[in-house]
C-alpha cells in the first residue's frame, strides 16, 4: 500500500497578486478555487473535497457555499502556518487515492497586506467571513448551541408532530444506560420522562434534560492496519466505513436557509458513504452511538441513516427501541447526556468496547456498530466491525 | 425610630428593609412638613362657568337640569356639578418659588428614590354648591406619610394631600388624595448586545438597517435574491451584487425562546425568529420588544419594525401583523 502515483494535480488558479485586493478574503478564496476548477476543465459541482490551513479565515463550508460547490465528502485543515502548504496536497492525494473524494481543491487566500499583517502585531480591521457568518445569528440574541439546535427542533416538531416527550425519551434511554455504567457521571441516576418534562427551560422547546452535560476529561484512540491489529493486544475494531459530510447550503450550526431544515442532509451524506463503503445497511447494525449533545438531533439521525422513515423516529423510539434490549440500543455507555461530553470521542471508545464485547452494557452478538459525530455542523461517521 | 450608626431602624415596619443614610434622612425631613398648616393659595384662571359644565356633563352623561337648564332647575339658578370641584383649579398658576408642604414631601420622596406615583383613592367633601361666576382657589397641606411598605409595585410610602377649596375665605369643599410614592423596579442591567460583524460583503445590509431598510442581496448577474449575502453568486459566479429593499412582511418559519444562560444585551425570555420573507428568503431576527412571545407560532404573519436593543444597536425585528 502506497500513496505514490495515485493522484495528480490537474488545475491551478489564482487571483491577481496585489497590496490591496479591494475585496473580502472570502471572495479571494472563492475566486481562486473557481479559477483552478475552470483550469482543470471541471465544473464547481464536481468538487467534493477541500483542504486548507488552520490559519485560513475562510472555512471549507463558506468557500463551498459561496463558490457553488457540491456536497463535500472530505475537508481538512492543517496546522502550523506555512508548514501546511504541501500537506494540503498530501491530504487531498490520500482522499482521492482511497476514494474518499473524487476532486479535492487545496486553497489559501488572504489580505495579508491590506488586512491583518502577520508582522504588525495589530488586530485585523475587517471581520473574517467566519465572524460574519456567526454574526447573522448572534446579533439577534441567538448565541448558544442549545438555541441554534432549538430552532431546528421547533421546525421538526411542526413538520412531523414530534413532541418534547419524544425528545425526552432519548434522554431517558441515555440516563438508563449511564445508570449502570460506573464510568458515567450519572451512574446510578436514571431519570423519568416526568422529570424530563419538569426540568426548566433552557431555550424553548428544549428543557435542561435535553442538553448534554459539560465534562473535563480526555479520550484517545489508536489506529493501525487491520493486518497489524491482529498481532496486538486487543480484539480489533475494524473500520468498515469512515466518512465526512458537508452538504449543500452548509453552515456551522445555523443552516437555516436550505429549502428543508427538518433533516440533517450532511448526516445523510455520511450515511450513504458509510453504507456504501461497509457493504452493510441499518438492518446489520446491532447497536449505535448517536451523537447526542441535544436530544432532537438523535431523532433526525435515526431517519438519515434509514433506521426509520423521515418523520417517524418518534414512533421508532416510542416503545424503548433505543434502550438495552430494544431493536437498536443507542448510546449504551450513557451517551454525552449520561456518561460524558467529550465531543463524541468517548462514544467511539464505547463502539470499540461493544466490538470487543467488553462493554458494561454489552449488547449480544455485536458485529457492527454505527458511530456518528456532531450534528448541525459538517460532520462524520464510522462503522466499526468485528474482524471476521 | 432609632438610629444605629448610619442605619435608621424602624421596628414597627414589617419586613421593610431599613433605610440607609441619605434616603432615611430625606424621609425624616419629609415628615417635618406634615401638619395642618397649608401652603400658598392658588387661584383658578376662570370662574365657574357654563361652557366647562357643558363639557363635563356631556363627557359624563349627566344631564341634571340643575347644571344645565335655568328654567328646569328647582333652585331657580344653575349650580356646578359637585364632582367638578377639582377641575376649577386645574392649571391654576403656581409659584415655583413657593412650594406647598405636600410639594416638599414629594420632592424629598423623589430624591430618596421613590419616584413613581400611583393614586390610591381620592375623597371629596362638599361644603356647599358652587355658583356660576364664583372664583375658586385652593391650598394644600400634607396630612400623613406612612412608614415604608412593601407593595406589589415596589417599596414605597403612602401619603395624603388635603386640598382646601375656597371661595374668598370660605371653605367650599375639601379633597383628600392618597397616593403611593414607590421605587420603580430596577431592570437588571443586561449589558450590551454583541455588535454585528460588518465587512465589505455585508456592509450594504447594515447601512440599510441604519436607514431603516431591510435589504436583500440581489445578484447583478442572474438576479437571484440571497440571504445571508455573499461576494459571489453561487448560481452564476457573478461578483456584481445589488440589493432590493424588503417590503417587510413574512411568516414565522421557526422560533425559539431563550431562558438560560444570561447573555450580554439579551433580556430573557428572549424570542428569536426565523422569518420567511415575502421575497422568498429567510432571515434570523427577533420578536419586537412590545410583542408577546406566547403569540408566536410557525406560520404567523409578521411585519418588520426597527428597534434599539441594549447597547443602542438598531436592529430589524418582527411583530405579529395587527
Amino acid at each position: 500500500m502506497t500513496l505514490s502515483r495515485k493522484a495528480a494535480v490537474v488545475g491551478i488558479g489564482a487571483t491577481e497578486f496585489s497590496k490591496d485586493s479591494g475585496r473580502s478574503e472570502l471572495q479571494l478564496a472563492a475566486e481562486c478555487v473557481l479559477t483552478a476548477v475552470a483550469d482543470a476543465g471541471l465544473e464547481p459541482s464536481d468538487v467534493d473535497g477541500l483542504t486548507t490551513f488552520t490559519m485560513e479565515t475562510n472555512s471549507e463550508i463558506n468557500v463551498a457555499r459561496v463558490a457553488g460547490l457540491g456536497d463535500l465528502t472530505f475537508f481538512s485543515k492543517i496546522g502550523y502556518g506555512g508548514g501546511a502548504a504541501c500537506a494540503t496536497v498530501q491530504q487531498a492525494a490520500m482522499a482521492v487515492a482511497t476514494g474518499v473524494a473524487d476532486v479535492v481543491v487545496c486553497y489559501r487566500a488572504f489580505n495579508e497586506r491590506s488586512g491583518h499583517r502577520f508582522g504588525s502585531g495589530l488586530s485585523r480591521s475587517e471581520p473574517t467571513s467566519e465572524g460574519i457568518a456567526m454574526s447573522w445569528v448572534s446579533t439577534f440574541g441567538l448565541m448558544t448551541p442549545a438555541a441554534w439546535v432549538a430552532m431546528f427542533a421547533r421546525r421538526y416538531m411542526h413538520e412531523y408532530g414530534a413532541t418534547s416527550e419524544d425528545f425526552g425519551r432519548v434522554s431517558v434511554a441515555d440516563r438508563k444506560h449511564a445508570a449502570t455504567n460506573p464510568k458515567a457521571w450519572f451512574y446510578g441516576k436514571p431519570i423519568t420522562l416526568e422529570e424530563h418534562q419538569a426540568s426548566r427551560w433552557i431555550v424553548e422547546p428544549l428543557h435542561l434534560l435535553d442538553c448534554c452535560q459539560e465534562t473535563d476529561g480526555g479520550q484517545a484512540l489508536v489506529v493501525t492496519t487491520t493486518e497489524r491489529a491482529r498481532d496486538l493486544a486487543q480484539t480489533p475494531a475494524v473500520i468498515a466505513g469512515a466518512a465526512q459530510g458537508a452538504a449543500k447550503g452548509q453552515e456551522s450550526m445555523v443552516s437555516y436557509y436550505r429549502d428543508d431544515i427538518a433533516g440533517l442532509p450532511e448526516m445523510g451524506l455520511v450515511a450513504d458513504q458509510l453504507w456504501a463503503q461497509s457493504g452493510i445497511g441499518p438492518e446489520d447494525v446491532q447497536t449505535a452511538v448517536i451523537y447526542d449533545h441535544f436530544t432532537p438531533f438523535v431523532l433526525q439521525q435515526l431517519e438519515e441513516f434509514g433506521f426509520c422513515k423521515r418523520g417517524e423516529a418518534k414512533d421508532f423510539i416510542a416503545d424503548g427501541a433505543i434502550e438495552l434490549g430494544g431493536r437498536l440500543p443507542v448510546n449504551t455507555h450513557g451517551g454525552q447526556l449520561g456518561e460524558a461530553y467529550l465531543h463524541g470521542m468517548n462514544g467511539i471508545a464505547e463502539a470499540v468496547r461493544q466490538i470487543r464485547r467488553t462493554a458494561v452494557n454489552q449488547v449480544p452478538d455485536v458485529d457492527n456498530v454505527l458511530v456518528t459525530a456532531g450534528t448541525g455542523v459538517p460532520t462524520s461517521g464510522l462503522v466499526l466491525s468485528a474482524d471476521h | 425610630m432609632t438610629a444605629v450608626g448610619d442605619v435608621a431602624v424602624d421596628p414597627s415596619v414589617d419586613g421593610a428593609a431599613p433605610l440607609v443614610g441619605e434616603a432615611a434622612r430625606l424621609v425624616e425631613e419629609a415628615r417635618s412638613f406634615l401638619g395642618r398648616t397649608p401652603g400658598p393659595t392658588r387661584v383658578a384662571r376662570d370662574p365657574v362657568n357654563l361652557p366647562m359644565v357643558h363639557h363635563w356633563s356631556q363627557a359624563l352623561g349627566d344631564r341634571n337640569p340643575a347644571y344645565l337648564d335655568p328654567d328646569g332647575s328647582s333652585r331657580g339658578h344653575l349650580v356646578a356639578p359637585p364632582g367638578m370641584l377639582q377641575t376649577w383649579i386645574m392649571d391654576a398658576p403656581r409659584d415655583p418659588s413657593a412650594p406647598s408642604p405636600s410639594d416638599e414631601v414629594m420632592r424629598r420622596l423623589d430624591a430618596a428614590g421613590y419616584t413613581s406615583v400611583v393614586a390610591v383613592n381620592y375623597e371629596h367633601e362638599y361644603v356647599r354648591e358652587l355658583l356660576h361666576g364664583e372664583l375658586v382657589s385652593v391650598r394644600t397641606y400634607a396630612e400623613d406619610l406612612s412608614q415604608e411598605k412593601q407593595t406589589a409595585l415596589g417599596p414605597g410610602y403612602f401619603t395624603t394631600t388635603v386640598y382646601e377649596y375656597l371661595v374668598g375665605a370660605e371653605v367650599v369643599g375639601i379633597g383628600r388624595m392618597r397616593i403611593l410614592k414607590f421605587k420603580p423596579p430596577v431592570k437588571a442591567d443586561v449589558g450590551e448586545r454583541v455588535r454585528p460583524a460588518v465587512g465589505r460583503d455585508n456592509a450594504f445590509f447594515w447601512e440599510g438597517v441604519e436607514a431603516r431598510q431591510l435589504r436583500i442581496q440581489k445578484c447583478g448577474g442572474c438576479g437571484v435574491l440571497r440571504h445571508p449575502p455573499a461576494p459571489l453568486c453561487a448560481r452564476c459566479g457573478s461578483t456584481e451584487q445589488g440589493y432590493v429593499v424588503a417590503v417587510g412582511r413574512g411568516v414565522v418559519y421557526s422560533h425559539v425562546t431563550h431562558h438560560y444562560p444570561p447573555l450580554p444585551g439579551v433580556e430573557t425570555p428572549h424570542t428569536a425568529l426565523l422569518v420567511e420573507l415575502e421575497e422568498g428568503v429567510r432571515i434570523i431576527s427577533e420578536l419586537a420588544a412590545d410583542a408577546d412571545p406566547a403569540d408566536v407560532r410557525i406560520g404567523l404573519p409578521v411585519e418588520l419594525v426597527f428597534q434599539k436593543v441594549p447597547g443602542g444597536q438598531l436592529l430589524p425585528a418582527f411583530r405579529p401583523v395587527a
